[in-house]
């Protein structure tokens, strides 16, 4: 088959997939269902294929079978016990592995808690300092001395505050402690707007690259040959 | 009839029409003005692929998305890979995340990679993909040892024997690192590599524009060094380097959908508020 024709057929699927599956939006029916059917059935074994093609057969199949790493074999015995959890008789043995890998799992948590949130903690406290960057540096952002000396005071006013918001130990009275926490869920209620504004972006987004390839890829330089 | 009564068929369809129309015909926009996190991305790749200490090293493309998000992170990938190639930086696609980042990213490589005459093996290779569950193990393993933790390329070939990866067999030879993703995938990255080698490898994350919230507090931090915003960054970034490209045409469907949007919100809360006003006057 040419070239041409078979990028031609991939393009129409293309087309009545993303039109069935758009289906959804005039009313549920029978079209997108089956397009919503036929896309996780395609991901399910393409992950299925990639774990092979791409883990299972060069790490391991290809070492054991024709390298002669004849000790990789243990992996089966070894994932065997994972399903162990099924059996009443014989769980112990998924606890084992189960321990081994919780161990293993907390042990790198602790090093990416510290290298993730550490760095953060320290440029919080810098901001209590006024400590400036230059510019162009890290957290510079182009801003000037007095526009990054805002920034830090509201990052800390900010950062008070919503802490009060979320600190539950005592009950909150009086005049300060209320406004200040009110204060805190008005911040949060703007970020979640930032949060949700961003979310539409992604969806738009979405979107555009469907058209484009509806009116592109499809009617402009399938049907009218334009390029 | 009222907004809050209007058939949502309609609003998809008014919504369809505003993003087709300028990807029909030429609307104008004025250029996108650029945003510190996309000018300090292009800055750090002309200051990485300038510096004589890192210019040689390799760059990995960590290619963590699906066709879901095509449109945001495959316009970032391809912008940043053109200023790859166009500094003659060898790179190394690379997914654990979603497994056809390893394809999409490895396809768009190779179409951009031939047209700069960079050859697979010589110039790139793919490393194809790996587990998002051992990623954190795999990461450990690679600091000291790329062609050991990896294995083999995308087609099998041990990392050893390609001609590529002769210079590059750990984190130190490591220059730059790029993740594209739909995730917070970035942060193993920061986690487990960044810093493990001898002095700190640039990272940059190119996010969808729902997951960029998340990475903002990393460039203050220094942990990211610079970011490209979805489709927007995408776009900011085609500006700066001069090229066009599909960012750029989808730039003006992207602001008008959000002024549809926006206008949508105004409309139907002034309606909400007429609605509550008009019960409240039929209760007095």
């Amino acid at each position: 088959m040419k070239e041409e024709t078979v990028k031609l057929i991939v393009i129409l699927l293309g087309v009545a997939s993303t039109l069935g599956i758009y289906s959804i939006l005039y009313k549920e029916n029978k079209v997108f269902r089956f397009f919503e059917h036929l896309y996780l059935g395609l991901a399910a074994g393409y992950s299925i294929s990639a774990a092979w093609n791409d883990i299972l057969r060069p790490q391991w199949w290809t070492l054991m079978m024709i390298e002669g790493r004849w000790w990789m074999l243990f992996a089966i015995p070894a994932a065997m016990m994972f399903y162990m959890i099924y059996s009443k008789q014989n769980s112990w043995m998924s606890r084992l592995i189960f321990g081994l890998f919780l161990g293993a799992t907390a042990g790198q948590t602790f090093q990416a808690f510290a290298a993730d949130y550490f760095p953060k903690f320290r440029t919080a406290a810098s901001k209590a300092v006024m400590d400036l960057p230059e510019v162009n540096q890290p957290g510079a952002y182009g801003l000037t001395p007095f526009s990054a000396a805002l920034n830090n005071v509201l990052f800390m006013v900010i950062l008070a505050s919503v802490m009060t918001y979320f600190f539950f130990s005592f009950e909150q009275k009086g005049k300060v402690i209320p406004s200040v926490s009110k204060f805190g869920r008005y911040t949060l209620m703007v970020a979640f707007g930032a949060l949700f504004g961003s979310t539409i972006m992604a969806r738009m987004s979405l979107l555009i690259g469907r058209m484009y390839f509806l009116i592109h890829d499809f009617v402009q330089v399938q049907l009218l040959h334009m390029q | 009839m009222r907004i809050p009564q209007l058939d949502r068929r309609v609003l998809y369809m008014l919504l369809a029409l505003v993003v087709s129309i300028p990807l029909l015909v030429n609307v104008p926009l004025p250029p996108p003005a650029i945003t510190p996190p996309t000018k300090s991305f292009y800055e750090t790749i002309e200051t990485v692929s300038a510096d004589p200490k890192t210019k040689d090293k390799l760059v990995i493309i960590s290619c963590n998305f699906g066709s879901g998000t095509l449109a945001e992170n495959l316009s970032q990938l391809e912008a940043t890979l053109n200023l790859i190639v166009s500094k003659r930086m060898k790179f190394a696609i690379f997914a654990f995340n979603d497994p056809q980042g390893r394809d999409l990213g490895g396809s768009t490589a190779q179409r951009i990679a031939d047209k700069a005459g960079y050859k697979y093996g010589e110039d790139w290779v793919n490393w194809g993909f790996r587990p998002p569950q051992g990623i954190q193990s795999l990461l450990k393993a690679m600091v000291n040892d790329l062609h050991g933790a990896l294995g083999t390329d995308v087609k099998g070939t041990k990392l050893s024997t390609i001609p590529v990866m002769a210079n590059y067999k750990k984190a130190d030879d490591v220059g730059l690192i790029i993740e594209y993703a739909a995730a917070d995938t970035v942060k193993y990255w920061v986690q487990f590599f960044q810093r493990a080698g001898t002095t700190p490898i640039a990272t940059l994350f190119c996010p969808t524009s729902v997951m960029a919230n998340e990475a903002y507090p990393m460039l203050e931090t220094g942990q990211l060094q610079g970011m490209l915003v979805g489709l927007k960054g995408a776009n900011e970034f085609e500006t700066l380097m001069k090229r066009p490209g599909f960012a750029t045409r989808a730039s003006a469907s992207l602001s008008y959908s959000h002024l549809l949007i926006i206008l949508l919100i105004i409309l139907g809360n002034v309606g909400m508020i007429q609605d509550r006003k008009r019960q409240q006057g039929a209760t007095k």
